[in-house]
């Protein structure tokens, strides 16, 4: 009986096409969201943790600790205060474990800047695609390549950092890139990133500048102070900082290299025991905020699940209302459908055959709404899958 | 040829839910192989007879014997197999699905029965299909169809399984004359070739020459 059930239930939803669609549809539209959300939950999931169990230690300043971990792992966000460059010596002259210092400040359009040590390639086992090597050099850079494909970059052009003060006369100028090289795809933050050496961070944050020579056609309206070993010009004269050959030598840093800011340190331990004796060092200064990633991860995630509940809940409503309106719809089928139920009954249904059919045809409905609902929703996860999920 | 089905009636009453007057025939015979009409004005119990006598009801009290069978004793499972197997059913709406095209409408009661068309069923349709003037039309939906292609199609619904007892609720009632005299062709002709028995219900007095026997459902006899 199953096959003639099934036959005549599908002849009777491709009778009325364009109802039966509209039903497929509403079903696969209430399905997609949640259906969405749990593999958008899930895939985040996987990639945060991923990067945080690559990165078990993070050292920054005292203050928040979920941006610390977020702008340290995932270079979002921004931290409130710095620790000095002298962390980062004390711990490698400690050994066991290699530090990584992060400088997190500016922005090249619109993506982060990260200044950091080479170290840091090693440690995230990035490879060069074009170009390279690791940027040495002031105003060098590498770009992920996330970024080079959207920005239609590649190794050779030269990009600025971003004014982050228009209207700010004593702030830094917008430093020239030159991008040395493009990093393979890894389908982590690395790959909407722009690293630059701690040096070339500094510069950018203000911490360290260079002198220009002044083109002698130059308005002499200006010139805000004429010295005999220095002239001061008004900050209108340049749009960007470029590093050349003949000024490389005059970028220089006012102060102690120790007390140079960065934002946070990684820590690169072969072991389980240089890291525990590692955090132990560090956890003694209470200067610092040590930061074991996967536990202030999942209390970030203990957060984000909880609002997922009330998605849930919120879904669950949503789904109940569509049922309901589903079983209104199907009442009022039957009445309009009385003609055809009497023929059946009058040819030989059997008892319950009626019922059964259109139990079957609300099946089928529901159940390619279904279908189209998790289609839908894997191929738009599948969509973020290869890549790295902003947020 | 086939042998068709003798009907008989015996202290034949029902009475439906809500309604005063009961439907009764004291007495209905109808041998094998005769074509026989039931008449009777509107709302005597024409239809519900025969459907007591198709086993769609079972009467409050009385017999209905179908050639051995007493339908009425039967329960709703062998009735209604009975019916799929032994009965062709025509209505004066014809009755036919209109998501089905007309081969499907013609297989339907196979469906309901639980077996898909066989070979010889396939064989069997398309020589009704034919002598009902259908053919062409096997593959069009009943809305895609004129007043009489649509009760030939469901005369050959009734005959593809080449029942003994054939029954006919006023199938020319939704016709004009000549498609009404058509399809009664059909059905006697159908009587001829495999000796089924034809049973109609119908208010057209002038067809009733041809009937080998009228019964009036005063349960006076006429003819």
């Amino acid at each position: 009986m199953t096959g003639p059930l099934l036959k005549l239930a599908w002849k009777s939803l491709m009778h009325h096409k364009v109802r039966s669609f509209v039903l497929v549809l509403c079903i696969g539209l209430l399905g997609v969201l949640p259906l969405a959300v749990e593999g958008f939950l899930q895939l985040y999931r996987t990639q945060l943790e991923s990067r945080a169990v690559a990165t078990p230690l993070v050292v920054g300043a005292p203050g928040s600790r979920s941006d610390l971990l977020i702008q340290s792992l995932y270079f979002r966000g921004s931290v409130e205060g710095s620790i000095p460059m002298r962390i980062a010596r004390q711990v490698a002259e400690a050994g066991r474990v290699t530090p990584i210092p992060l400088h997190i400040e500016g922005t090249v359009r619109g993506y982060p800047l990260v200044g950091t040590s080479p170290d840091y390639q090693k440690f995230r086992n990035l490879r060069m695609a074009t170009g390279g090597p690791w940027p040495q050099r002031l105003s060098e850079a590498v770009i992920g390549s996330e970024f080079a494909r959207r920005e239609g970059l590649t190794a050779g052009d030269t990009v600025p950092t971003d004014a982050e003060e228009l209207y700010d006369l004593g702030g830094g100028y917008p430093l020239v890139l030159k991008i040395r090289g493009v990093l393979e795809p890894t389908g982590t933050p690395d790959d909407e990133a722009v690293f630059v050496s701690l040096q070339t961070s500094w510069v950018v944050d203000g911490e360290g500048h260079g002198h220009i020579a002044i083109n002698p056609d130059v308005d002499f309206s200006l010139i805000l102070e004429n010295k005999s070993d220095n002239v001061t010009m008004n900050a209108a004269i340049v749009e960007a900082v470029e590093v050349t050959p003949e000024n490389e030598n005059s970028f220089h840093f006012h102060g102690d290299p120790d007390d140079l800011p960065i934002s946070s340190l990684l820590i690169d331990a072969a072991t389980t025991k240089d890291q525990t004796l590692a955090r132990s060092n560090l956890r003694r200064d209470e200067e610092l905020l040590v930061l074991d990633s996967m536990n202030e991860l999942n209390e970030l995630l203990g957060i984000v699940l909880q609002a997922k509940a009330i998605l849930d809940a919120n879904s669950l409503l949503v789904l109940l209302a569509a049922l309901l309106m589903l079983g209104l719809i199907v009442t009022l089928d039957i009445k309009v459908r009385e003609r055809e139920v009497r023929t059946l009954e009058r040819i030989g249904a059997p008892r319950g055959f009626v019922a059964r059919l259109l139990f079957t045809e609300v099946a089928i409905v529901v159940g390619s709404g279904a279908i189209l609902a998790f289609v839908t929703a894997r191929a738009l996860i599948a969509g973020f899958a290869g890549g790295w999920l902003s947020f | 040829m086939n042998q068709g089905f003798s009907v008989e009636v015996r202290d034949f009453l029902h009475r439906h839910p809500g309604q005063e007057q009961p439907v009764s025939v004291e007495k209905l015979a109808i041998g094998a192989g005769e074509k026989a009409a039931i008449i009777g004005p509107s709302g005597c119990g024409k239809t519900t007879l025969l459907s007591a006598i198709s086993g769609i009801l079972v009467p409050t009290s009385g017999s209905v014997i179908v050639g051995d069978t007493e339908v009425s004793k039967l329960g709703e499972k062998e009735r209604r197999a009975f019916r799929c197997d032994r009965i062709g059913l025509v209505f004066q709406e014809f009755e036919l699905l209109e998501h089905l095209d007309i081969r499907e409408n013609a297989f339907l009661p196979r469906w309901l029965a639980g077996r898909e068309a066989s070979k010889e069923d396939q064989e069997r349709l398309r020589e009704r299909a034919e002598r009902c003037g259908i053919a062409d039309l096997l593959h069009r939906k009943p809305h895609a169809l004129s007043q009489g292609e649509r009760q030939r199609a469901a005369v050959c619904r009734a005959l593809v399984t080449s029942p003994p007892l054939i029954l006919a609720d006023e199938p020319t009632g939704s016709l004009d004359q000549g498609s009404g005299e058509a399809v009664l062709d059909l059905l006697f002709e159908e009587a001829q070739l495999t000796g089924s028995t034809v049973i109609v219900v119908t208010h057209d007095r002038s067809l009733l020459d041809r009937f080998d026997k009228v019964h009036e459902l005063s349960g006076r006899e006429v003819a």
